[in-house]
């Protein structure tokens, strides 16, 4: 079983990301070595099926964001993410993707702050050593945004949830494809049980919100 | 802190005055039966034998422990997943068996076996999760909760006679200093959880020790100390288990801290016996702080500030 894992200020991340083909084939046949567009411009170049990516970790960002103090935003990130990405460009309804975040790879700027949030008062990553997201279906939102839905999972609790996914982009780089995807989502953090901190009379503003946006910032390569 | 100390505090005050002064009124009733009546021997024997009301004290340190945990975490999961959020659980199992303590004179042996069970379902409690990682597998866990119930109820069971004879407010003295100085050594082993969760037991230590100044009779054995030391061992599973410290000897010498129970000394005085504890109390639990001081001085300063780039740390 994919370990989930928690997450107490929240957090976390993932999603997918798709790409196109549409007009790799044509990338490569003119031999450009580097080049993105969208997925709508390429979309109808490219060929029939899926194409299936991995997420590259060196390039890829988890950023998290919650209310501290009732009045500040803090923000920090997890380094470490996998997964992968089947990708349709032809029927982008029918693409799936799967990511799984190391919560130990917690990075707030400061290392004894990053250990106190892997310990059990917050994500227990002992326990809980992933999260993770795996999509059940995306739909067309408006032009260049798509929204992913799935069962997040974190603190060994399931959730589904919706991200919207922005920049998403193809392309060639280094003779390799290459796809690009921005997911945006919140979550609430006593969702997950993560309760550290938490003000259940008013959840926004106790010493650390409820609320966790997240960023996902992806780069993954064709394999 | 209203659920992990003043609360807790101000029930654990009142309950325990009201219930032993009760105690010590029917007590002083069958004395005067007895001055009375020869024949009422026997309602005297099972007065005398009566120990008063031990089952008190072991709920009220289980509720001081949950107001503290609930004051920590502002919610309660009946029954969570996530082992990091199951310790009133576990104290609540662990009281069980102190209040059979305290209404049964139960058999060392029995009482033995007990507490191995209280203390191995809480090792269980707050520990299953972790089997795949902190343990390799179920067998290493297993092997792991028995130790902690053995070596837990050895404790205790030794610490428990040792406490009949010994009047509650040193011992309570005793477990406050040892409670106080959990707090900044699981602080700095980032268990924050594990600090505030002392505050509870405190507050309600702190209750006992004014009580015990006036009914003389209250001890902290037959219960209370199988509750204390149930508290140490869960909070020593919160930290070393479940979250991992960073400096392990200073932790292991807070674990040892309550071994200190066990010293004697010769002739009745509490005073002198006080006086000893402090003075191992102050040597085990001050060469802790001085570990965590040292190693933060040796390195453990680091806290992560520095620009990666400056330091020529990063890699592309």
């Amino acid at each position: 079983m994919a370990h989930t894992r928690k997450t107490q200020y929240g957090v976390i991340a993932i999603i997918g990301a798709m790409g196109t083909l549409g007009g790799l084939a044509g990338w490569g046949a003119t031999g450009s070595e580097m080049g993105s567009s969208t997925i709508i411009e390429r979309a109808s170049a490219s060929t029939a099926g899926t194409r299936l990516y991995e997420i590259d970790p060196t390039h890829t960002n988890v950023i998290f964001k919650i209310r501290h103090s009732t009045v500040s935003n803090f923000y920090g990130r997890f380094n470490t993410t996998q997964g992968t990405i089947n990708f349709d460009k032809d029927n982008i309804e029918g693409s799936s993707m799967e990511v799984t975040v190391q919560m130990s790879s917690i990075d707030t700027h400061n290392r004894v702050r990053d250990g106190h949030l892997k310990g059990a008062d917050f994500f227990n990553v002992r326990q809980y050593a992933q999260a993770k997201f795996v999509s059940s279906g995306i739909k067309k939102k408006s032009e260049g945004v798509y929204v992913v839905t799935g069962d997040f999972t974190l603190q060994g609790k399931t959730v589904v949830i919706e991200a919207e996914l922005h920049d998403l982009r193809t392309g060639k780089f280094n003779n390799f494809d290459m796809l690009g995807v921005e997911a945006r989502f919140t979550i609430n953090r006593s969702e997950f049980g993560i309760t550290k901190h938490y003000n259940a009379a008013d959840p926004e503003n106790g010493p650390l919100g409820d609320r966790v946006e997240i960023i996902v910032g992806i780069e993954a390569i064709g394999k | 802190m209203m659920f992990g100390g003043l609360i807790p505090g101000g029930i654990s005050l009142i309950l325990l005055m009201a219930a032993w002064y009760l105690h010590a009124l029917r007590k002083s009733r069958v004395d005067h039966l007895d001055d009375a009546n020869e024949d009422e021997h026997e309602e005297q024997e099972s007065a005398v034998a009566y120990a008063g009301p031990r089952w008190l004290l072991p709920m009220l340190l289980a509720g001081g422990f949950a107001g503290a945990d609930f004051a920590a975490n502002d919610v309660f999961h009946l029954w969570p997943d996530a082992n990091n959020y199951r310790f009133t659980h576990a104290i609540v199992l662990i009281a069980l068996v102190g209040v059979v303590e305290g209404l049964v004179r139960l058999p060392m042996l029995v009482g033995f076996v007990l507490r191995v069970l209280g203390f191995g379902g809480a090792f269980w409690m707050l520990g299953e999760g972790y089997v795949g990682s902190v343990f390799a597998d179920s067998s290493i866990f297993v092997g792991s909760a028995i130790f902690a119930a053995l070596a837990s109820a050895i404790i205790a069971t030794a610490i428990d006679r040792q406490s009949e004879d010994t009047p509650a407010w040193v011992d309570s003295i005793s477990w406050l200093i040892i409670a106080g100085a959990s707090m900044p050594i699981f602080l700095q082993n980032f268990f924050s959880t594990g600090a505030m969760i002392p505050a509870g037991i405190i507050a309600v230590l702190v209750s006992t020790l004014i009580v015990s100044l006036i009914f003389r009779d209250l001890r902290l054995a037959r219960g209370g100390v199988t509750v204390l030391v149930g508290f140490m061992l869960t909070m020593l599973v919160g930290s070393i288990i479940q979250t991992g410290v960073v400096n392990l000897p200073a932790v292991l010498l807070l674990a040892a801290s309550p071994m200190v129970m066990l010293v004697k000394i010769k002739g009745p005085s509490g005073v002198k016996l006080m006086l000893t504890r402090l003075i191992l109390l102050g040597i085990v639990l001050g060469s802790s702080a001085g570990l965590l001081q040292w190693a933060a001085g040796a390195g453990g300063s680091d806290d992560g500030d520095g620009d990666v780039y400056m330091d020529g740390e990063y890699s592309p």
